[in-house]
């Protein structure tokens, strides 16, 4: 009796934190290569270990660092078991529904030129710029997620966001010299 | 710090990467149906690999009162730091003397010898 309302708080824990955290899991499995064919598999996975695994975990604050750490493993395993290796690193499908062709066109090339600086900076950097930038977890989720220490994160952050700058602006200045 | 330009781009590319509201609700949907029927991957994590690393210090810089508190404790223990190495510096710059208060003395013990001499030679006068 009692194990059955611990399963049914814990699959109330797990709905909770699958509507706050799923797109922050499935864009973290794309970003770690998962195709997009099997994201939303491993997305199930990701959430049926923290079922298993919730009554373990205090709540801390680092909830993204926790979910970000089973992505990782289970992307890891994906890699490992399947081999499927062809979609590695490519860019994240776009699901969001457009709005108007201006704003698609627009979230299109963020996409495509976010997923190009992503794919050629070095792994320590462009998950640390990634959690960071576009997922917005602070520096100490950072460094709990990837297991790194603090001053390695913020290094790793600053140096990346100056190759984007750079990469950025020289793609400013070279739309202004096109015809 | 992000400069805007970034900032705008990134924020693009997240509202572009999501799963979608019917998607999501039928992942969760699938979730949950899996977890009620006990229906689970054979591939598991050790506790240890998920679970993750959390210090108080961590803990607290999850939260913005937190990051001030933890501010205002670095800052008053630089201070403490500041002030007692100030004090040992004026300490060692300027060592407690006794030299004044000899002196002091010594001019007092002249001056009473000089009065005694003097009464001496009144009374001998």
């Amino acid at each position: 009796m009692a194990s059955r309302r611990d399963d049914s708080s814990s699959a109330a824990q797990v709905t909770r934190v699958f509507a706050e955290h799923a797109d922050f899991v499935w864009r973290s499995l794309r970003r770690l290569g998962v195709a997009a064919a099997d994201a939303d598999d491993v997305l199930q996975e990701v959430f049926l270990v923290v079922h298993r695994r919730i009554s373990e975990y205090e709540d801390r604050g680092l909830m993204r660092a926790w979910l970000f750490s089973i992505s990782q493993q289970l992307s890891k395993h994906y890699h490992r078991s399947a081999k499927r290796m062809e979609e590695r690193q490519r860019g994240v499908v776009t699901n969001a529904p457009g709005t108007d062709l201006e704003e698609a066109v627009a979230r299109r090339e963020a996409d495509q030129v976010v997923n190009a600086f992503l794919d050629g900076l070095d792994e320590s950097l462009r998950l640390a710029f990634y959690l960071s930038d576009v997922e917005g977890l602070t520096a100490p989720e950072i460094s709990s997620a990837l297991g790194v220490k603090l001053n390695t994160v913020y290094s790793r952050v600053r140096k990346a966001r100056k190759l984007f700058d750079d990469l950025l602006a020289s793609r400013a200045r070279e739309e202004l010299e096109a015809p | 710090m992000k400069s805007d330009r970034a900032r705008r781009v990134l924020a693009l590319y997240r509202s572009a990467a999501t799963l979608g509201v019917d998607e999501k609700a039928r992942l969760g949907d699938l979730v949950l149906a899996r977890t009620l029927r006990g229906d689970f991957p054979r591939f598991d994590l050790p506790a240890a690999a998920v679970a993750p690393d959390s210090t108080f210090a961590f803990r607290a810089w999850g939260f913005a009162l937190g990051k001030v508190g933890l501010a205002l404790v670095a800052l008053g223990v630089s201070g403490a730091f500041a002030c007692a190495w100030q004090k040992s510096a004026d300490v060692s710059s300027n060592p407690p003397s006794r030299e004044p208060f000899r002196h002091g003395a010594l001019h007092v013990e002249r001056l009473e010898a000089e009065l005694r001499a003097l009464t001496q030679d009144d009374r001998a006068a």
